[in-house]
C-alpha cells in the first residue's frame, strides 16, 4: 500500500524554479534527506555540510612564525585599480583589464617589522616618491586574471626579498616546453627542402 | 429564378437557402495543404549545422571510412573507450549572466541542472553521453550576478567569480539515469516512474569530487572553506559572508548524494495529473532508497 501526501500545486508549468515550491510551502517543513552515505554520516562524521560555507578567519590559516612573510596578504590593505591598456578608467569590466596594485610600505600592518626591512632594502629604489610599492600587471585580457598574476608578483617580490625561491610550478614549465616545441616543428614544416 | 434585382446581402441569403450545411468534408482546403509535404531526412540529409557541436565526434573519424588509426596496428589502441566516455557540454558565466539579466533564471533559489535544462537555452542530450554542465569562465570579468550553482564541472576561474559576488558553487555527479531526470523533469514524472536513487561517482570521478578545491560534494566541508579562502587570496577579493536568507535557503538545500530533485527523495512518485506524491511504505523499498 502506497500513502499519499499533498503537495503545494501552485504552479506545474514551465516557469524556472518550479522544483522549488516544494521548499517553500508554509505549511510544511519537511526533514532533510539524509541517506546512509551522506558526508556527515558516512565520510566525515562530527562535522556538517553546511560548514563548507562558514566565514573562516585567515589568520587561524597562517603559521605562528610572525617573522618571514605568510603569504596572506588582506585585500582592504591594497589599493587596487583597473584601467584599459592606455591606463584610462572606462568603467567596462571587460575592456579595463589592466590592474594597478598599490600599498604605502612604511605604514603596512600586515608586514612584520623584518619584512618590511627586507622589502625597503631589495625593493627600495622601486618604490615612488611617496613611498608607495606599485605591482602592475596586463598580461591578459581578463582584470581577474591579471589581478591574479599581479598579486604574485608581489607575494614572488617580497618572498625574495627574503630570499626565498618562488614556488616551481611544474605545470607552468611543461606548457611552456609544449608552445616551444610546436613552434620548432612549425618553423621546420616551413623550411624549403633541400 | 433570376437573382439580378437583389440586393448583395439577399443575393447572399438566397444562396444560403441551397447551399449545403457546412461539415468537415466540404471545407475548402487551406492554403498550406497545397505545400510540398517535408518527409522525414534520413540519414547524412538529416544533419544541420547545430549537430556540429552536438555531436562530438572522436578525433581521428574520417567521415565513416576506416580511420587512420584503426588500420595501423600500433594505434589501434587510440580512441579506446570513446563510446563509454562522459562529455559535459559548456555554459559560460557569459550565457549564465545574460539568462539573469533576462529573467530566464531566478536568483533567489538554488540553481542546478534541472533549473538551467528548464531554461531551454542550455540544452543536454543523456542519450549522447552528456553528464551534466561544465561551467567555463568565459565573461568572468562582467559576470555580476550573486548564484547559488549546483553544476557537474567548474573550472578554477568560474568558481572564483561565483564567489567572490557572495554566491556559492557545489560540484556533483549525477549519473545516466538521474540526468535523464533532470534533463526533462516533467517528462520523467509523466513515465510514472519513481525518482531514481542517485550513484555514486565512477572510480575516475571520485577524485575529482572529493577534491575540495573543485568544490565537490563529496569533499571536507572544512576543506573547502579554507579553499574559499585560498581561492579569494589567489584572485584577491575577500571572502563575502554568506548569511542572507537566500544563502541560507541554498545551504540547507544541499542535496544528499542520493537525492536527485531539491525537496524529493529518491523512491517516491510525482504524480502530475493527481497533483500528488506516492511514497514508498514496503520495508525493503523504504530500505533500499535511504542506503
Amino acid at each position: 500500500m502506497l500513502s499519499t501526501v499533498r503537495i503545494a500545486c501552485k504552479s506545474l508549468t514551465r516557469t524556472p524554479g518550479i522544483f522549488h515550491s516544494l521548499s517553500t510551502s508554509a505549511s510544511r517543513k519537511m526533514e532533510p534527506y539524509k541517506s546512509a552515505i551522506h558526508p556527515d554520516i558516512y565520510l566525515y562524521p562530527g562535522s556538517s555540510v553546511q560548514d563548507q560555507f562558514k566565514t573562516i578567519d585567515p589568520s587561524t590559516l597562517i603559521e605562528t612564525d610572525a617573522q618571514s612573510f605568510s603569504g596572506y596578504i588582506p585585500m582592504e590593505a591594497l589599493t587596487v585599480r583597473y584601467t584599459d591598456s592606455q591606463g584610462r578608467i572606462t568603467a567596462d569590466p571587460i575592456r579595463d583589464s589592466r590592474v594597478d596594485i598599490r600599498f604605502h610600505l612604511q605604514s603596512a600592518q600586515w608586514l612584520s617589522d623584518e619584512t618590511k626591512a627586507n622589502i625597503q632594502a631589495k625593493w627600495g629604489r622601486e618604490l615612488t616618491k611617496d613611498g608607495f610599492l606599485v605591482v602592475k600587471s596586463d598580461r591578459t585580457r581578463s582584470a581577474m586574471m591579471n589581478t591574479a598574476d599581479g598579486l604574485r608578483k608581489l607575494r614572488e617580490a617580497i618572498w625574495a626579498s627574503e630570499g626565498q625561491t618562488p614556488p616551481a610550478n611544474p605545470e607552468l614549465e611543461l606548457e611552456i616546453q609544449r608552445k616551444k616545441q610546436i613552434a620548432l616543428a612549425r618553423k621546420k614544416v616551413k623550411q624549403p627542402k633541400v | 429564378m433570376t437573382l439580378g434585382h437583389l440586393s448583395s446581402a439577399e443575393k447572399a441569403l438566397a444562396m444560403l437557402r441551397h447551399l449545403p450545411r457546412v461539415s468537415v468534408n466540404n471545407l475548402a482546403k487551406l492554403p498550406t495543404d497545397s505545400l510540398p509535404k517535408k518527409t522525414p531526412l534520413r540519414g547524412a540529409k538529416n544533419r544541420n549545422k547545430r549537430d556540429m557541436f552536438k555531436i562530438w565526434s572522436p578525433l581521428g573519424w574520417e567521415g565513416g571510412s576506416s580511420p587512420i588509426f584503426k588500420t595501423t596496428p600500433v594505434e589501434v589502441s587510440y580512441n579506446y573507450g570513446y563510446h563509454a566516455q562522459r562529455q559535459y557540454p559548456p555554459m559560460s558565466l557569459k550565457t549564465l549572466q545574460l539568462l539573469i539579466d533576462t529573467g530566464r533564471l531566478d536568483t533567489h533559489h538554488p540553481i542546478d541542472l534541472a533549473t538551467l535544462c528548464q531554461t531551454k537555452v542550455y540544452r543536454l542530450d543523456p542519450n549522447l553521453r552528456q553528464f551534466g554542465v561544465h561551467l567555463t569562465a568565459e565573461g568572468m570579468d562582467g559576470f555580476k550576478a550573486k548564484v547559488h550553482l549546483e553544476v557537474q564541472w567548474a573550472s578554477q576561474e568560474a568558481i572564483a567569480a561565483v564567489e567572490r559576488n557572495g554566491g556559492s558553487l557545489v560540484t556533483a555527479y549525477f549519473d545516466i539515469f538521474s540526468v535523464k531526470a533532470l534533463a526533462d523533469p516533467i517528462a520523467f514524472f509523466k513515465t510514472g516512474q519513481p525518482i531514481p536513487r542517485r550513484l555514486t561517482p565512477p572510480a575516475d570521478a571520485v577524485g575529482y569530487y572529493m577534491n575540495p578545491a573543485n568544490r565537490g560534494y563529496l569533499a571536507d566541508p572544512t576543506k573547502v572553506a579554507e579553499e574559499r579562502v585560498l581561492l579569494a587570496q589567489k584572485f584577491g577579493y575577500s571572502v563575502p559572508p554568506l548569511d542572507d536568507p537566500v544563502s541560507q535557503e541554498a545551504q540547507e538545500l544541499i542535496k544528499d548524494p542520493r537525492q536527485v530533485f531539491y525537496g524529493l527523495q529518491p523512491g517516491w512518485i510525482v504524480s502530475l495529473a493527481d497533483k500528488r506524491i506516492y511514497k514508498p511504505l514496503d520495508e525493503e523499498l523504504v530500505k533500499h532508497y535511504n542506503s
